[in-house]
Parts: structure tokens; sequence; C-alpha cells
């Protein structure tokens, strides 16, 4: 079960919706997933199902640019990640 | 703005003070557990030592012969909260800052009082006469705070226009930081805010990273918190005592009865309707005891009400005996009459509004409540094509 992180919600500003979050991955000499950090277990990825890449927004002061992963996991869940080209950070993503 | 700040130190144990004479004369120590822990968070006056907010281990070491008293935090709550509704009779702006502590702002009272002397002596007769209330005014919120220390008794005290000669005076220890920089700014010297107002806001900041720019703000009298006044709340109260404490079900029953026909007969309800009822009963020697009645429909009679109240009151169990009983009729709608709309779409909305509305009386708080909103469904970045944009009370 997952525990009450005791935040309070706030309920009065809107909101993206699927909005991304930072996750831990490990990654093989190639730099593709291998290993996420999900609830704070590690999952194993079986199998990449396919990958594309998002650049946009290139003339705003903080410019897209996404690698993202449809990765299937050892538990058979299926996961979207993407991969902030410019921070190199991990983000999960809901659609 | 200038603010008034009304003062009532050690406001827990005034009101205990007021049940139970007897600890007037005896060192009591009021007591709140925090986790595992317990603070002392009232004393009577007749303990000198500096204890408040400490632990109670170490009160105890100060004033070992002291009797301790578990706080009632809803019944000191209730207590203060009658006060503040009275207070905002005189000024819409109120902010509650904590128990026995609350700030005026004074924004076109001049119109109306001709002068601070007059205001602050039209809020000396809403305070309980047996509460010990102190009055300040100033520019800025702490300094009215400081001002109320200067006063006397049920007297007010208008802080002077150079507020650094008159802040200098005061010890760190009035300052709303918590014990540790405090304690940090004993251990430096710095014993007075004459003291620390002598040295530069960089030089503060270097010991103090995160209070440093408020603490120097305070010390040299510049307001840089927010000021928050009170949303006020129309509440319909009713309450009776017994002669002796009751411990039947029944005398219960017939009690709340009659409380509940009195509130509904209450001339300002004016045919509006109801969406919460709190009933309290205060327990001998015990804290008191409540239950809270959720209406999804409002309702506006004692007829419709009382069922739901009286299913409540059988599946509870009586702590005690009980002293007295208080019944409070909250979240009045603002309908008279409720008319169906012909459209299903615009009686769908309503239907939604009307339990959002409720789930907010139900949860105490805002219910998380979302509407999703296409926004550029067609973009390429998943978190741009949906909104949630929270329901409209």
């Amino acid at each position: 079960m997952v525990s009450h992180t005791r935040k309070k919600t706030n309920v009065s500003t809107s909101r993206p919706l699927n909005a991304p979050n930072n996750i831990k991955v490990t990654t093989d000499l190639n730099g593709l997933p291998n290993k996420i950090k999900i609830l704070g277990l590690h999952q194993p990825v079986k199998e990449i199902q396919d990958r594309w890449r998002i650049d946009d927004e290139w003339w705003r002061e903080k410019p897209i640019s996404r690698m993202y992963y449809k990765c299937l996991l050892k538990n058979f869940a299926v996961v979207i990640l993407f991969q902030d080209l410019i921070t190199k950070e991990w983000y999960k993503q809901s659609t | 703005m200038k603010f008034a700040c009304v003062l009532i130190p050690n406001f827990s144990f005034q009101v205990e003070a007021q049940r139970r004479n007897y600890i007037n004369n005896e060192p009591t120590l009021i007591v709140t557990t925090i986790g595992s822990q317990q603070i002392v968070t009232g004393v009577s006056p007749n303990l000198t030592e500096n204890i408040l907010d400490n632990l109670l281990s170490y009160a105890l070491a100060k004033a070992g012969n002291a009797q301790v008293i578990q706080s009632d935090e809803p019944k000191y709550r209730y207590h203060w909260n009658k006060i503040l509704d009275d207070l905002m009779q005189k000024s819409p702006l109120v902010e509650d800052a904590k128990l026995g502590i609350a700030y005026i702002g004074l924004k076109g009272m001049e119109s109306i009082y001709r002068g601070d002397a007059q205001f602050i002596a039209a809020l000396e007769k809403i305070i309980p006469s047996h509460f010990p209330v102190y009055f300040g005014i100033a520019e800025s919120k702490f300094v009215s705070y400081l001002a109320a220390l200067s006063a006397n008794n049920r007297g007010g005290f208008k802080a002077p226009q150079d507020n650094r000669t008159f802040i200098a005076k005061f010890p760190v220890d009035v300052l709303p930081l918590n014990t540790s920089t405090i304690a940090r700014l004993h251990s430096f010297g710095l014993n007075t805010l004459g003291d620390v107002s002598s040295l530069s806001i960089t030089a503060i900041q270097a010991q103090f990273p995160y209070d440093g720019k408020k603490l120097w703000h305070f010390v040299n009298g510049i307001e840089i918190t927010n000021f928050n006044p009170r949303h006020y709340e129309e509440t319909i109260n009713e309450t009776m005592t017994f002669v002796d404490p009751i411990n039947d079900m029944r005398a219960m029953i017939v009690g709340t009865d009659l409380l509940v026909e009195k509130a509904f007969l209450n001339s300002s309800l004016k045919g509006r309707f109801v969406r919460l009822i709190i009933l309290e009963a205060q327990i001998y020697r015990q804290s008191n005891w409540h239950i809270r009645c959720t209406f999804k429909d409002p309702v506006g009679s004692a007829n419709r009400a009382l069922p739901r109240i009286y299913t409540l009151l059988n599946n509870a169990k009586l702590p005690g005996p009980i002293e007295g009983l208080s019944l409070s009729l909250k979240c009045l709608t603002k309908e008279t009459s409720k008319q169906i709309n012909l459209l299903p779409e615009v009686r769908r909305k309503e239907q939604i509004t009307d339990t959002v509305r409720q789930l907010d009386v139900v949860l105490g708080d805002e219910a998380p409540i979302f509407y999703i909103k296409e926004v550029e469904p067609w973009s390429r970045i998943p978190e741009r094509r949906r909104m949630l944009v929270p329901v409209a009370r």
C-alpha cells in the first residue's frame, strides 16, 4: 500500500494533467534504460517497444528536447519514459 | 496601514482558570502532547520561571510541586473564536495570529471612531472581563505586538513614531521566531532587539540563513509578513448548562431537542438552510466531546435535522458526565428555495456544484475535485494537451 504523503492538496489552482514525474533510471552502455525505480522498487526493462524524439519551442528561453521510450518491464507493465536531453534528467510520463 | 494588536497572554491558562478557580492560587502547568513529547503551553501566574514552550520534564525540574493539566485545544479554540467573532463586529480585518494574539487592520477606522483611543475603548468592551487584555497600535504587526506588551491591563499603548528607539529596549525573546534562533542570538551576546538592529542585514543573514531576512526586518520595525484577515462565517449558536452533570443519553437527547428547536427559531436564519450542525458537550473534568452532523441536502427546520442527529447520538458513547451542551448551525446557504432547471446540462452542473459543496463540508476543507479541460489537444507534449481546472464553488 502507498503511504500517505501528508502533503496538503492545493485545490484552488489549475494544473496540467499528466505532468511528468522525475524518476531514477539506470542506463546501459548505449544510454538506453535498463532499470527503473518505481515506488521504491527497481524494475528491470524487458524490452523497449518504441522510441521517438520531440524537439520543440527551440525559440523560447527553455527549449524542449526529449527522447521518449516505451518500455515493457519484467513485470509486464508498460511505462513511457523520456530523457530531457538538455538536463539529462529522466521522467515518467502518463499520456 | 496601521495595526492594532489584541494580546491575551497565557490564554489557555485563563480559560482553564474560569472553570477551575483553585488553579489561580496553585502552581499549575498546562501541557500539550506533541508526538512523544509533552510541551508546556500554559502556566499559572505564580510560576515566575520562563518555562512556556519548554518540555514538561524541564518545567517540573524548575517547579516540581506544580500540578499538571492536559490541554484542551478545542475548548481554547472555541473561546478564542468567540472573541475573534466579536472583534469582527468592530473591524472586518481581523487576523488570527495564534491563541491569545490577534491583529486588527485599522484601515478606514478613523472615520468611524475618531481616534485610536476610542477604538481601543470599543475593543476593550468586547473582551470578557475575566481575561487580562493588552492593546497596542503601530504601523506594523510586530511593533503593535511590542506596543501591546508595553500597555497596562485592559489599556492600550501606541508605539511612538520613532520605531527604532522603542523597539531597541525589548529582549530578543519577544521575536516570533523559533526557540533555537533565539537561543543562538543569546549565545552571540545579542540580548536585545537594539543589539540586533545595529548589525547589517548581510551580517545577520550570514549567521541565520533561514530567518535572517525576517529577523532584520522585525528588529527594524519593517513589516514583511502578509496580513491575512480571517474569513467570517455566520454561525448560530445555542447553549445550555445542566444544574448537575448528567450521565444519561435520554437526558442529552431531550437537551439536544430543545437546542435544535431553539436554534432553528433564530430570526437571523430568516428561512435559510443549514448544511452542518455541530453538537458539543462539556464533559465533567475532561475535554469537550462533539459530533458533526452534515446534510447532503441542506435542512431548513428542526424536524428535518433531528432524525439524523438522533441516529448519530444513538451510535455515540459519552466519555463522562455532561455539564453543558452547545449547538452550532454552520454553513448557512444563501438560497431560500430551489428551482429545478429544465435544461439537463445545466441541471447536471448544479448537481455537481451541490455535491462538491457537500464534500467540502464533510472533509472540512476544499475537496480536490477538478474538471479536465482540453487546452492544446494537438500538442506533441502530453502535459500541454489537458488541464485540471478546479470546480467553481
